[in-house]
């Protein structure tokens, strides 16, 4: 099916873009807006199909139509007509945390527009790229159902999604809803295009924060509880095999599975054994247990900062993967995140850090072998 | 043609940034926020101006670009934008440079003068302010919406400062970038949580920003 593509210019709808080339003949026209030119968008595009050794697929499959700018999306339904149409893929939307405004106009505006336009067209599927987290915090697995529409929500982002969720569920629109946790580099050489979200908030608060000289001490908050990450390239594979394979009105968690996935705690211990290599960590498992005599200003903004991803780090989220099962059952290649493949990611992300380089040999005869820790708070 | 005596290149292309910040003040206050324009800012302004004559020393600069960006981002006839974008975040950001350089050995006495009176007229600001954001604008979610909705052109600009900044003064005066975003971190959580900003959406809001996303 030829497809419009809603945030092609964003690093999971180029993913998307990317695997929806590669994988299929068709058409794929992508809406732009702002800043972005056909270059910019392609860029990506080309880059992560050359990574994947595909650099004859054909990009002119791409084509790039203005955006529409106002509440006037009826120059849309032309370009459907003239390239036929017959399937949206939602991937654009806002990813802020508490900015209502901006939430409630990116996911879920855009989305009743997309589906008024899919149902004018009488399309076939409406593709719409959620979040795993849509649930808010639940007690149970978050099963591949739409959630009831209350929830405890860590951010306003996942009430967003989970209302968007059910716009789309309830537009008597035939969809695909795809949940996938927090998106990572990939598996086998750590590339990633993407904003610092999750891990990568950690890894840039340090880089700019605390490289300005060695700290013998570092304080962190990492609970023992797995994060919930997938890489780029599960994402990418298991988005198109979801496209190829599954009925319609399905909804599948893209998740890594549980007992491959290493905790937070894991991961803060490697990144200071491997990059910051204090000589003692003092570990918290919540902002609310920091030690008030930290008189270091820089260590306590990266205490701050990091405060709310991880909050929801430190709940023990988990996910029903029947659909994904289903999945790999035929064939999709989904390299699980371990503590293994997230250290390719961050020797990535190290090595493309002139400040981490510059930190690592500045601080060189200084750094600790093995740093001792401390546990402070209840587990 | 900058005619400062007695301050070297670095210092002299201090005082033009600075310049360029309250310069912008002034005229948005005159035009947006008069209750801002308070003697200080206008003594401040007065000192700068029999310094400072023109661009020259930011010209060429790494710092050009950023500063031109920053004030741009704030320079605006919506007096929502003018309070928060200006009136908030520039003021702080400011008086977080008069302090580090005001309280710096390295740095000569009519730099330290300039940070005095500098300092004195922002503190002022800092003290009419959350009168004014309370009364123009409101105070908790909405003041909060209104700063995620002004500010964020702003907090966007700052990205590419940090590297002209650290280049600039990290050396000569141990003035880093983040040590200055600290500074205005923690006076901005303090102000926003006394005007009933929920801390923890507005620390969200400021990771966001600062870290890059």
């Amino acid at each position: 099916m030829n497809a419009l593509l809603i945030g092609g210019s964003g690093y999971l709808g180029g993913l998307v873009a990317a695997g929806l080339l590669s994988d299929t003949d068709k058409l794929i026209v992508a809406p732009i807006r702002g800043a972005h030119t056909r270059d910019s968008v392609l860029a990506p595009i080309r880059t992560e199909l050359e990574c994947e050794g595909l650099p004859d697929v054909d990009l002119a499959r791409i084509v790039t139509v203005p955006l529409p700018a106002g509440d006037d999306w009826s120059e849309l339904d032309a370009v459907v007509e003239q390239y036929a149409i017959e399937q949206i893929v939602h991937c654009a939307g806002s990813v802020d945390y508490f900015n209502s405004e901006l939430l409630h106009e990116a996911n879920i505006v855009l989305t009743q527009r997309l589906l008024e336009l899919a149902k004018r067209h009488a399309m076939k599927r409406f593709v719409f790229l959620s979040t795993a987290f849509s649930s808010g915090y639940i007690d149970r697995a978050v099963r591949e159902e739409l959630h009831p529409g209350d929830g405890d929500d860590p951010t306003e982002y996942t009430r967003t999604k989970r209302n968007a969720e059910a716009l789309v569920a309830a537009s008597g629109m035939p969809y695909l809803i795809v949940r996938p946790s927090i998106v990572i580099g990939d598996s086998r050489d750590g590339r990633y295009a993407g904003k610092a979200y999750g891990l990568y908030q950690f890894w840039t608060a340090f880089e700019r924060l605390l490289t300005d000289r060695y700290r013998d001490v570092l304080h962190v908050i990492s609970p023992r509880v797995q994060l919930q990450l997938i890489h780029q390239n599960a994402f990418k594979n298991a988005f198109v095999a979801a496209c190829r394979h599954l009925p319609l009105n399905s909804i599948v968690n893209l998740t890594s599975r549980l007992d491959a996935l290493p905790t937070a705690r894991a991961l803060t211990q490697q990144f200071c054994e491997k990059v910051a290599r204090p000589r003692q960590i003092f570990f918290y498992n919540k902002l609310a247990d920091v030690r008030a005599d930290i008189n270091d200003r820089r260590m306590r903004m990266l205490l701050d900062f990091t405060a709310v991803n991880s909050e929801i780090s430190s709940h023990a989220w988990r996910f029903d993967n029947t659909a994904l099962r289903m999945l790999r059952s035929r064939g999709l290649q989904f390299a699980d995140a371990t503590l293994e493949t997230v250290l390719t990611c961050q020797n990535r992300f190290v090595e493309k850090s002139p400040r981490l380089q510059a930190y690592l040999t500045k601080n060189e005869d200084l750094f600790a072998t093995h740093p001792g820790t401390v546990e402070i708070g209840a587990a | 043609m900058n005619v400062i005596t007695g301050i070297d290149r670095s210092e002299a292309l201090l005082w033009t940034i600075l310049d360029r910040f309250e310069s912008l003040a002034v005229r948005q206050y005159a035009d947006s926020a008069r209750a801002l324009l308070t003697p200080e800012k206008a003594a401040v302004v007065t000192l700068l101006r029999t310094r400072v004559h023109g661009d020259d020393d930011l010209t060429g600069t790494p710092l050009a670009a950023p500063i031109d960006a920053l004030t741009a981002s704030v320079t605006s006839a919506n007096e929502a934008r003018v309070l928060i974008g200006q009136g908030l975040f520039l003021e702080l950001i400011g008086e977080a440079i008069y302090r580090s350089f005001g309280e710096n050995v390295a740095t000569s006495e009519p730099t330290r003068a300039l940070c005095a009176s500098g300092s004195a007229a922002s503190a002022r600001v800092r003290e009419i302010l959350p009168g004014l954001l309370r009364e123009r604008i409101g105070t908790g979610e909405r003041l909060l919406q209104a700063i995620m909705n002004e500010a964020a052109p702003l907090l966007r600009s700052l990205d590419d400062l940090g590297e002209g900044i650290d280049a600039t003064f990290l050396d000569r005066f141990g003035v880093s970038f983040a040590d200055l975003m600290g500074d205005v971190a923690a006076e901005l959580i303090a102000v926003c949580i006394a005007l009933d900003v929920d801390r923890r959406k507005f620390v969200a809001f400021l990771t966001s920003a600062l870290m890059g996303m």
